[in-house]
């Protein structure tokens, strides 16, 4: 899976999050930019990544999710893609 | 005896142990208490093998009604000899001294409390209860006191770079987990920036609720069965309360907001993952976990939770305690193997954790993670 599906994949992720249409996602983007992304709302993202590619993060995964680009690189990795 | 660990914890609630232990004075145990019978109750146990200093500790609630029955006095007698006089005006935990000349003479204890202030509901409230009850055990834990440490014992794992004194705010709070007892530390890590995922960071997460969580590994939580949705008392807010062991915590959800259903559908999802992650993080055992109790907590029930902790992996606890004439704010120590103590210079007030001592809780955080750089 390329890194073009996954962020498109991820962007419905997001809009279904956030019931959102204009959030542009970009690997800096993190919580500080994007207004109610709390941990609550990390949690909705996850649950949402972790069904649609049948993944599980670890601890340590989650831990390092900085921005979008952690969330893309994370699942590029489990998924054997890139 | 728990001769490993030289702990004995003796449960009153209805499918707990005390039936081995309780002699004379005792009501038949309710679901989570055992109320006294009269005005002196006693108890009998093995005397633990290992001579040492022993300390013992009462978890009880005391029956009381307005200015009629404002407390409960407490004396307690180990072998004939007056280790504890309290006097019990809300639910506590009462930590007292047992010297090891007092049981060695005897292969079993005999403890006996006196509560001379033993009173009937009926009598005193009005309520239909002709029991003469003066104070409901949860719990008596019985154990070898703590040697002071030496030298710091193994610390949880840092990578080489880190420096405690260097990491901004933000990445700091993220090494801690909170483990409750109420969600100030959560609230602290928000503030600063931090929003690390725990199960327990917004939950009232009494010591007890939390052993019985650790012991069963969180099992059940999250089943939708066991998650019941109720109102608060200002009528504002949701809250959840986890059945399974009784944990309350917040949804950040308003009244009006959400429909109740929609938020037990949304916690079903929410909870399991949650309890994984808490489960790998407490065997991973790279963060530290912090825990205040809403009262003042005696060493050796703190003890208990370390233990059922490092059940899981060599982690580590900050316990978190208002500063004392010793221990200005901000000091942290090494208490024994994974067990750091903090103090805090005040905690936020009951009714409004958001009212919090912030740069005191980031101070804390910095020792703590200071103390621990020594590679496990």
């Amino acid at each position: 899976m390329s890194e073009t599906e996954i962020y498109a994949a991820l962007g419905e992720i997001f809009r279904d999050v956030f019931l959102k249409d204009d959030i542009e996602l970009r690997p800096e983007l993190s919580a500080k930019d994007v207004a109610g992304w709390d941990s609550f709302k990390q949690i909705d993202i996850i649950l949402a990544v972790e069904e649609k590619y049948r993944i599980k993060l670890n601890t340590r995964e989650l831990d390092s999710l900085n921005n979008v680009g952690d969330l893309v690189r994370v699942i590029t990795a489990k998924t054997g893609g890139g | 005896m728990d001769e490993r660990d030289g702990e004995l914890v003796i449960d009153f609630g209805r499918s707990g142990n005390s039936d081995a232990y309780r002699r004379a004075g005792w009501y038949e145990p309710e679901p989570r208490h055992s109320w006294t019978q009269g005005q002196e109750s006693t108890l009998e146990f093995p005397r633990p093998n290992f001579p040492a200093d022993y300390s013992m500790v009462l978890e009880l609630g005391p029956f009381v009604w307005k200015d009629t029955l404002p407390a409960q006095r407490l004396m307690v007698f180990v072998n004939g000899s007056e280790v504890g006089n309290f006097v019990v005006r809300e639910v506590s935990a009462l930590e007292m001294g047992v010297p090891w000349d007092l049981i060695e003479g005897r292969e079993w204890v005999e403890v006996i409390f006196r509560h001379p202030d033993a009173a009937k509901p009926v009598a005193t409230s009005g309520v239909p209860d002709h029991r003469e009850i003066a104070l409901a055990f949860e719990a008596v834990t019985f154990f070898r006191k703590v040697e002071p440490l030496s030298a710091p014992p193994e610390a949880y794992a840092l990578s080489a770079g880190d420096d405690p004194e260097m990491l901004p705010p933000e990445q700091l709070m993220m090494r801690f987990e909170s483990l409750g007892e109420n969600c100030e530390f959560g609230l602290a890590q928000r503030r600063c920036g931090a929003e690390p995922l725990g199960l327990l960071r917004f939950a009232s997460a009494p010591l007890p609720v939390l052993l019985a969580g650790l012991r069963g590994r969180f099992e059940g939580m999250g089943e939708p069965q066991q998650i019941d949705i109720q109102i608060s008392n200002n009528h504002q807010e949701y809250l959840v309360v986890d059945k399974c062991f009784g944990f309350l915590y917040h949804p950040w959800v308003l009244v009006g907001e959400a429909d109740p259903e929609d938020i037990r559908r949304r916690e079903a999802k929410r909870l399991p993952f949650l309890r994984r992650k808490l489960i790998e993080d407490l065997e991973d055992a790279s963060k530290i976990f912090a825990y205040r109790g809403m009262h003042r907590l005696p060493q050796p029930l703190v003890l208990r939770l370390v233990a059922a902790m490092r059940a899981y992996g060599p982690t580590t606890l900050l316990w978190i305690e208002q500063q004392d004439g010793q221990h200005p704010a901000g000091t942290v120590e090494w208490i024994t193997t994974g067990l750091l103590k903090g103090y805090i210079d005040r905690f936020a007030p009951a009714e409004n954790a958001h009212a919090l001592s912030l740069d005191c809780w980031v101070s804390i955080c910095r020792n703590a993670l200071k103390l621990g750089r020594t590679p496990r």
